[in-house]
């Protein structure tokens, strides 16, 4: 197999190729296993999102002891946990790969594609499991009721696919930069605020307030944008992959 | 097998080097010499396809390639198993666990999670992780930093099991790993 390049030459780049869906699987599947056996050995993503969130969470219980939450201000309460605690843990995907060192490891073994989707399910699940305990644990604690379960669901799982995927592109976009952690924050502020939106709009309503068309809109809203991110991701990836 | 032309790269406004034209065949180890930050590891990098020339061209005919680095890390967590596992997922090849470990000599060391590693156990681990696709192109820079005795006898070995079916560029200062070249260039 030769490869010429001209003026503007590449080099070999391992991964350049086109993968079988077999091959993409395998390694989709070995950087989710990689995450995942890495999260449970030294638990950096569940300790910083994690007890941030429960500490918030304890924090309004007490400043709310006696206070009756409405819908609307229990929504954006809890959206504000998420949002900071995603934002605070989520780009360490990337950036812990160039501050550790091992980036150069991924990228002669790895295709730019496989790796961006392995760490965006990974910080998905993540962001989902943290997003239901957290829900469960304020529902009951504040002593909310649940008016629509199915909208619920739908605002979670969708909130969780849009905010992961929002900022697990700024993660990736400045994985490489100077101040990557500073810079992946500032980076996420635009992207996450439709997010913040569809989020806390979908939530209100799931816990009472009227408008069950608006709250399904903005929970379809964030499950097109988890699709949209997540899939132009890989793309934007492959573009930085090199440099 | 690798033959680069007129190459050139440049950080911002510094040209680490330009106009490198060099050839390297089958059976052939190109041992990359010179004094620190003339650009060695540089020119590995952009061989491996980690960095992009500012100019020049370069022209490959290997399918595939091995890279270990002095400078490259591995991850603290996973085993000295688990990360030939891992990277034979990424390269969609067979990891070859046992064949590779018993080569390089870190057999007993199969469950060791990489941050209890000695630097010269590392340097060995990544040495099997390059050769585990048995690559036409071993690149290797600094290989034998933090070996012992013992490891460096495993690199000579790794060298030339290479030179049988393919080439190795190397980036080196030290004089045993230039003995194990058959052509050397010299960057100063």
């Amino acid at each position: 197999m030769e490869q010429f390049f001209s003026d503007d030459a590449q080099g070999l780049g391992y991964g350049d190729g086109e993968l079988t869906p077999a091959q993409w699987r395998r390694q989709l599947l070995a950087v989710l296993r990689k995450e995942f056996r890495s999260e449970i050995r030294s638990p950096h993503g569940l300790l910083t999102g994690g007890l941030f969130s429960l500490l918030a969470v304890v924090s309004i219980m007490f400043a709310a002891y006696n206070m009756r939450l409405t819908p609307t201000m229990a929504a954006g309460l809890l959206w504000v946990i998420f949002l900071f605690a995603g934002v605070a843990a989520l780009p360490r995907s990337f950036i812990a790969e160039e501050e550790n060192g091992t980036g150069d490891l991924l990228r002669v073994t790895a295709n730019p594609h496989s790796v961006f989707w392995g760490k965006a399910l990974f910080n998905a699940a993540l962001t989902l499991a943290t997003a239901c305990v957290l829900t469960f644990l304020f529902v009951v604690v504040m002593n909310l009721s649940v008016a629509h379960l199915d909208l619920m669901v739908a605002g979670l799982v969708g909130g969780a696919l849009a905010l992961s995927g929002a900022v697990t592109l700024c993660g990736a976009l400045a994985a490489r930069a100077a101040s990557r952690q500073a810079l992946a924050g500032a980076i996420a502020l635009p992207l996450v605020i439709p997010v913040a939106v569809w989020g806390v709009t979908s939530l209100r309503v799931a816990l009472g307030e009227p408008g069950y068309d608006a709250g399904r809109a903005a929970a379809i809203g964030l499950i097109a944008y988890g699709i949209v991110s997540n899939a132009v991701g890989p793309f934007i990836y492959a573009v930085l992959w090199k440099r | 097998m690798l033959r680069g032309e007129n190459l050139g790269k440049r950080f911002t406004d510094r040209w680490i080097f330009r106009h490198l034209t060099f050839d390297l065949a089958e059976g052939q180890v190109l041992a990359v010499v010179g004094p620190n930050g003339c650009g060695k590891s540089t020119l590995l990098g952009i061989v491996a396809g980690l960095l992009q020339p500012t100019e020049g061209a370069l022209h490959v005919d290997a399918a595939a390639f091995g890279y270990a680095a002095l400078a490259g890390e591995l991850y603290a967590d996973l085993t000295v198993g688990e990360h030939l596992e891992f990277t034979a997922d990424m390269r969609c090849c067979e990891p070859r666990t046992d064949e590779l470990l018993a080569l390089v000599g870190l057999s007993g060391a199969k469950s060791a999670p990489a941050r209890t590693l000695s630097s010269g156990m590392r340097a060995r681990l990544k040495l099997a992780i390059a050769v585990q696709e048995r690559p036409a192109l071993l690149i290797l820079d600094e290989p034998g930093a933090g070996l012992d005795r013992q490891g460096s006898a495993v690199l000579a070995t790794v060298i030339e099991h290479q030179r049988e079916h393919g080439a190795v560029l190397l980036a080196t200062n030290d004089p045993e790993e230039m003995n194990l070249a058959t052509h050397e260039f010299d960057f100063s």
